[in-house]
């Protein structure tokens, strides 16, 4: 592996997240060439095509282009006085489609265009931090939230500090580097219906009227947690506030079912064929397994670049530098996905789903009497 | 511009080796008598187009294989409904 390693959850690999120039894509060789190759220049030339298929850039698939027209228009239109209630966005959707990515990739934009529109120190000379995020945990306590916030700051005083002293210095974090946006992934991990869990809810709610910052949120299932729940009364009625406030953006999985849902499979696939490094990679090499890679992977974003990530690193190590069905029936990917496809491979072989584009889903025939 | 009288001598000497040269549409022709002192005559051994191209070196591997030649993506427009990449 090359590179250095980061948090994101520190303003030190935020800013190197923000800040690093698009990956070089590995020259492309042929098998002849290939074979050409010293030992060292081949292993060397691995392991580039290692990393690059592991980190190749983020296609902006139409979920994640809705995403970020919506993050935009909530962050940008969250102009208000700090004596007013600003809005927040939360992408809630299932795991494995992209809720962080979408995030973070939107934040890195808002960042880079704050740096270049204001410059890297504020008025008074301190350090400009556009954007902080922090990643909950299990446990998360409402002391832990606010310590995760100042550390990203990399403020001195979180270890000793109480849970008051930390909101208080997170406060200062937050004006001084005049941050603007705050990203909150993990939010999951909060359970409404435990008392730590709407504590840690009613500071978020502390922490959306103190900080004059936009806050982005990201979570799996939040809608059932009850994080939106509305027409509550009594002690939880603080909750129904909770869904006034946030805007919930959903991130939905690719679908076959309609021609539009096909069209955008294929434009998945072909986005990700023309990002491939492997000599024998050819034009509808992955458009050629459509409905074999819908069936792996669900229409699950993040299962299937696993798929084709592993699937690439086993092609290169044995030599066929290419992918196919057999290649890829030899890699195993995420429990869910494995669990899926047995339903899905009955239905793509009864001819009721086809994902290729400009193919109508056949009703299957009518059994023999 | 040719000005000298040495200058113009050239010129004429190597206008007249041009001339010299078998034209394209000449060289079906069979028995031509217009081959340049050195080269093989129509008939006997490979045209001087086909020599130069011989000379060419020859890579062997898999490259020589036509099922691993194929057109460069970026040129067709099979990619064109790919999404795009965010930098």
């Amino acid at each position: 592996m090359t590179g250095p390693l980061y948090s994101l959850s520190r303003k030190e690999g935020w800013r190197r997240y923000v800040e690093a120039p698009a990956r070089q894509r590995p020259e492309q060789l042929a098998a002849g060439q290939l074979k050409r190759l010293g030992d060292a220049a081949r292993e060397d030339y691995d392991e580039a095509r290692h990393d690059w298929h592991a980190n190749f850039g983020i296609m902006r698939t139409p979920q994640l282009g809705a995403i970020h027209d919506e993050l935009e228009l909530i962050v940008s239109a969250g102009r208000q006085d700090p004596d007013r209630v600003r809005g927040a966005a939360v992408i809630d959707a299932l795991p494995g489609l992209g809720k962080t990515t979408a995030a973070n990739t939107f934040a890195r934009g808002f960042d880079r265009a704050q740096m270049r529109r204001h410059g890297p120190l504020t008025g008074e000379g301190h350090e400009r931090i556009p954007v902080f995020r922090v990643g909950l945990t299990s446990n998360t306590t409402l002391r832990t939230l606010n310590r995760m916030i100042c550390e990203f700051y990399g403020h001195p005083g979180t270890s000793r500090a109480s849970a008051a002293q930390l909101a208080s210095y997170a406060l200062d974090c937050v004006l001084s580097c005049q941050t603007r946006a705050g990203i909150i992934d993990d939010l999951h991990f909060i359970d409404p219906r435990r008392k730590d869990g709407l504590d840690v809810s009613n500071h978020l709610k502390w922490l959306a009227n103190e900080l004059p910052v936009t806050f982005i949120y990201a979570g799996v299932g939040l809608a059932g947690r009850g994080l939106f729940a509305e027409g509550l009364t009594g002690q939880s009625a603080v909750l129904a506030q909770t869904g006034r406030r946030w805007t919930r953006l959903e991130l939905p999985p690719f679908e076959v079912v309609s021609e539009q849902g096909r069209q955008h499979w294929q434009g998945l696939l072909k986005a990700t064929e023309r990002q491939l490094v492997l000599a024998r990679c050819r034009p509808g090499m992955l458009t050629g397994l459509a409905d074999y890679l819908f069936e792996r992977t669900s229409g699950h974003i993040g299962s299937f670049i696993t798929l084709v990530t592993r699937g690439c690193f086993k092609a290169i190590r044995t030599g066929e530098e290419t992918l196919t069905a057999a290649l890829l029936d030899q890699v195993r990917i995420d429990e869910a996905s494995e669990q899926a496809r047995r339903q899905l491979a009955a239905a793509f072989a009864a001819g009721r789903l086809s994902a290729s584009s400009g193919t109508r889903s056949r009703k299957p025939k009518a059994a023999a009497s | 511009m040719v000005t000298g009288r040495r200058e113009r001598r050239m010129a004429v000497r190597l206008a007249s080796e041009r001339a010299a040269v078998p034209g394209a549409a000449d060289q079906e022709a069979p028995g031509q008598a217009g081959w340049l002192p050195g080269t093989a005559g129509p008939g006997a051994d490979p045209l001087p187009e086909d020599v130069a191209l011989r000379t060419v070196p020859a890579v062997a591997g898999d490259d020589d294989d036509p099922a691993e030649i194929f057109d460069d993506p970026a040129a067709s427009d099979f990619y064109a409904d790919a999404f795009e990449i965010l930098e």
